[in-house]
């Protein structure tokens, strides 16, 4: 039987642990955090279909209660290095060694730290959230401005650090288009008669179910959709925000006031797994997220032999998308694995 | 008759006068060019006669053009290499007229001919049948000069080999890479590389045939007599002296058409600065034409160039511009706008020209055509409405619009001084004009500027407060407002200093950044550093400070430079500026914004740290 590291118990983790169980692998999941699910926990309801994100946890949950599977939260993983005869030693935080004879990164991402664009005042306006932010304020039921209040008029920004060379993001965080629209609605279905004012660069509907997700948005909730890069924001003296945004589509500049400002971050490769990556010597992009041998045909494995990748940690990716990244890099992982001999 | 001729003027001399005659023409000629060229008044230059500013012109001609003091600062090996070549040929020029007069009959005995000295060792021996010669105790003395002589020629010679080593390998001298060179260049310096090497030779040929010379053409002398049997060396001192004349010769004839023209220029540039004439807005102007031909092509500002240390681009430093302005090189657009502007080239320069004011003479002439019509939509300054009982205008600039932060932090500190304040630039933002002026653009810049100084000048208030350092340079160098401008960190320290701010002292390890803008354009260094010493622990050891200060990658003047670029320049500046990684502490919002994007450390203006540092009053 042979026994694999899966760094990072988020859903990528929890569907290649799963898969991996199946196939008759021993895993062990080490996840820093108290519980699994990553990410998608902080997610009220999801695109395109506002399933639960709950729900999604769950099933996973379901699939991870296994005796081949080993869970290990509140650890990371400190030292990782590769033993003459190809396995690995793992060091946890705890000092527990662990060898196995594959290791599968499933560290996702960072979402973009909204500070470094000042110019739209998060962290110094109390009414400027990011898309993260919203999603914990829809899991409470109650959008609510710092003040107490009832947003009437609310701004969405979109490819906030992302393709933004500016500060260094050329990449498209992807999922942040359709999440734009998926909030927009769930704002208007949740507060009665709010204007929501979606300022956008372009709208990637590349998914299922996307496109007729951001027809909904404009035809049945009247959301308006503004082409537009936000150059600046400020707060009035009631704790509105006035914005500054061109309108390229008439070719003026406009300038409005909303009661709460919510930019879509986008995701930043994570910068905590750097030590891991550069002591084992896997390459990364130009962007910072790990390099996949082919990009067309060898998408879960490293330029490291043992070493696997799968989910957001190699680029942007919905839920979907990572779940079936997972599975492949499970069969991938037992494919290598089975033709070794033990 | 003829033969006497020859005596005193030996045919070989011939290459060696008729350069310096070209060369004196020239100079001549350059001189009463630039001079007469200036679109200063002309009454300047004689200005430059009288006795304070010769004397300043002279001793800077000492400190500089002959003993190369900047280039010391800069670099020891450097500086070796120049000072031993120009003062070391100096001294020898001075010993040897010296000398020329001791062997001709002590002094008073007419003006020499320029070869004379030159040649002295030639003239000593060969030509000594037919001159008059001896005087008392000359052994003695001509032992004395024989030996300064060699030692200067030793000395020389260091330097030469010096200027080979950094020719080819310029890491030696901590260069990453020395100066391109042009086909003039190449001559020239291949003459210069061989003149005192050819003198030697001839000398200890020279000593070597009639056993003379000192420790070191004597010995060397001696070493040939040992191999060659003397009548062989008689009849090699002609034609090595022929070589010696000729390598002189073509040094003479091609300094003007190479970078060595620095050497005749220099004395006029040091003397039009000291006459006190400023250059004009054209790069034709005397002015900066003699600054263009001095600049002598030794890199330094190429090896201080952030776009080279950090990105390798290499070819639009001043060295390259001002050689491409003087040989009428048409400018790639590269070389004229890929440049931050941030002037550690002039700063670093060893013969100080201003390449910042010549690039953007060749910015401003790029733009001919200009739009009537540009700003038509700003607002009029509404003097009623502006007119109001503030003492203080707050003016953020764009930069502080798009790092609110730094806007709200000086909210809060004039409002904790109890200052009457008003934002000018609250709702309707008029740039200062800066940007447009370092694209060039100043008939459109000064559009903004006229409406920002109506605005201003109509609001009535006393001070004018900036938080950006582009702004700030700008507003007080050259709009010429009848009321006090200051940067936040001059008004913040009066303020402590007055003690109607108090704010408290943490324990925070703080590193302070110099913004180009405001250590270079405006000279601002201490006052930010009085105040993170008041309220913090503020480490300043690094040395890319004050007014050698590293450019954050973000600057304004460059319209080429790209976001990866910038980016790199950034992060090595980092590298240099805040090692420790404490919380890097400065003064404009462009700075700010740049190194937060590029740095894992805390990035603060200096009043946010000051503003979290005032003590709530209940």
């Amino acid at each position: 039987m042979k026994k694999i590291l899966i760094i990072g118990g988020g859903i990528a983790g929890m569907e290649a642990a799963h898969e991996l169980a199946a196939l008759g692998h021993s895993v062990v999941i080490v996840e820093r955090k108290d519980t699994l699910g990553g990410h998608v926990r902080k997610w009220d309801r999801l695109f395109p279909n506002k399933r639960s994100s709950e729900e999604v946890i769950a099933h996973l949950l379901q699939g991870v209660k296994h005796p081949l599977i080993e869970i290990r939260l509140k650890r990371t993983v400190v030292d990782l290095r590769r033993n003459p005869n190809g396995t690995f030693l793992a060091i946890l935080s705890d000092e527990t060694p662990i060898t196995t004879d594959a290791v599968l990164f499933c560290t996702g991402y960072h979402l973009f730290d909204a500070y470094k664009k000042e110019e739209y005042g998060y962290g110094i306006y109390n009414n400027v959230i990011t898309s993260a932010e919203l999603e914990r304020m829809f899991k409470n039921g109650k959008v609510l401005t710092a003040e107490g209040k009832t947003p009437e008029r609310i701004g969405i920004v979109h490819c906030v650090g992302s393709r933004d060379a500016k500060c260094g993001n050329l990449h498209c965080s992807r999922i942040c288009c359709v999440t734009g629209v998926k909030q927009a609605i769930e704002l208007k279905e949740l507060i009665p008669g709010v204007e929501v004012f979606n300022f956008y660069m372009d709208l990637r509907m590349f998914g299922r179910g996307f496109e007729q997700l951001y027809l909904e948005a404009q035809q049945q909730h009247r959301v308006r959709f503004v082409r537009g890069r936000l150059s600046e924001a400020s707060e009035t003296q009631d704790r509105r925000i006035y914005l500054k945004v061109d309108d390229t589509l008439v070719g003026r500049p406009m300038k409005m006031t909303v009661d709460l400002l919510v930019l879509m971050v986008g995701f930043e490769p994570r910068k905590t797994t750097l030590p891991l990556l550069e002591r084992l010597g896997i390459e990364r992009n130009e962007d910072g997220f790990i390099k996949v041998r082919d990009c067309h045909f060898d998408e879960n494995r490293t330029n490291v032999n043992g070493i696997y990748v799968a989910g957001a940690c190699t680029s942007a990716k919905s839920i979907s998308e990572t779940l079936t990244d997972a599975c492949s890099a499970a069969l991938e992982i037992h494919r290598n694995l089975s033709s070794k001999k033990s | 008759m003829y033969k006497y001729f020859l005596d005193i003027f030996p045919l070989f001399t011939i290459p060696f006068n008729v350069g310096l005659l070209f060369f004196i023409c020239v100079m001549l000629y350059k001189t009463i060019r630039w001079t007469t060229e200036i679109e200063d008044s002309q009454w300047k230059i004689l200005k430059g006669f009288l006795p304070q500013n010769i004397w300043a012109s002279l001793k800077e001609c000492v400190r500089e053009c002959l003993l190369h003091l900047r280039i010391f600062k800069q670099n020891f090996l450097l500086g070796y290499m120049h000072t031993s070549l120009a003062f070391g040929w100096f001294l020898l020029i001075i010993f040897g007229n010296i000398e020329a007069k001791m062997v001709r009959g002590g002094f008073g005995t007419g003006m020499e001919l320029p070869h004379y000295p030159i040649f002295l060792k030639y003239f000593e021996t060969e030509g000594s049948h037919s001159l008059p010669k001896t005087i008392i105790d000359f052994s003695i003395k001509k032992g004395f000069f024989d030996f300064m002589m060699d030692l200067l020629l030793l000395i020389i010679l260091s330097g030469c080999c010096l200027a080979y080593t950094k020719r080819f390998r310029s890491k030696t001298f901590g260069m990453k890479r020395t100066t391109k060179l042009r086909l003039g260049d190449k001559i020239t310096m291949g003459a210069l590389w061989c003149i005192f090497p050819a003198r030697l030779i001839a000398e200890s040929i020279t000593s070597g045939a009639y056993g003379t010379g000192s420790f070191l053409t004597g010995t060397l002398g001696n070493i040939f007599a040992q191999f060659i049997a003397q009548e062989n060396l008689l009849k090699c001192v002609g034609p090595f002296w022929w070589i010696y004349s000729c390598t002189l010769g073509i040094f003479f004839i091609g300094v003007p058409f190479s970078r060595y023209m620095h050497i005749l220029s220099e004395p006029v540039l040091i003397f039009m600065r000291n006459a006190g004439v400023k250059p004009s807005r054209k790069n034709t102007d005397g002015f900066s034409q003699a600054e263009i031909f001095s600049c002598s092509r030794c890199g330094v500002c190429v090896n201080n160039c952030q776009l080279a240390r950090a990105t390798e681009v290499r070819d639009i430093q001043p060295t390259y511009l001002n050689r491409n302005i003087r040989h009428h090189v048409p400018l790639s657009q590269e070389q004229l706008r890929n440049c931050l502007m941030c002037g550690r080239c002039n700063e670093t320069c060893p013969v100080q020209i201003d390449s910042i004011h010549i690039r953007q003479n060749e910015r401003r002439a790029m733009w001919t055509k200009h739009n009537a019509d540009s700003f038509s939509y700003l607002p009029p300054a509404n003097t009623a409405e502006n007119a109001d009982t503030a003492d203080v205008l707050y003016f953020g600039g764009c930069m502080t619009h798009l790092t609110p932060a730094i806007k709200l932090s000086m909210i809060k500190i004039m409002k904790a001084a109890g200052e009457k304040f008003r934002c000018l630039d609250e709702n309707e933002t008029i740039c200062c004009g800066r940007p447009l002026k370092l694209s060039g653009q100043e008939t459109e810049a000064e559009k903004l500027m006229e409406a920002n100084k109506e605005r201003i000048i109509s609001s009535g208030a006393k001070i004018l407060v900036t938080s950006c350092p582009i702004c700030y340079n700008v507003f007080k160098n050259e709009y010429n407002l009848p009321i006090t401008v200051m940067h936040h960190t001059e008004y913040i320290q009066q303020q402590m200093a007055s003690g109607r701010l108090t704010p408290e002292k943490t324990d925070e390890q703080v590193t302070y950044h110099d913004p180009c803008e405001l250590a270079r354009g405006t000279g601002v260094t201490q006052a930010p550093r009085d105040i993170l010493n008041a309220i913090a622990v503020l480490h300043d050891s690094h040395k890319q400070k004050g007014r050698l200060t590293l450019c954050c990658g973000g600057s304004l003047g460059s319209t080429k430079t790209s976001n990866e670029q910038r980016q790199k320049i950034a992060k090595d500046a980092l590298r240099h500026i805040n090692p420790e990684k404490n919380t890097l502490v400065t003064a404009c919002p462009l700075c700010k914004r740049t190194f937060a994007q590029a740095s894992d450390t805390k990035v603060l203006d200096i009043a946010e740290i000051v503003a979290t540092q005032i003590k709530k009053k209940d």
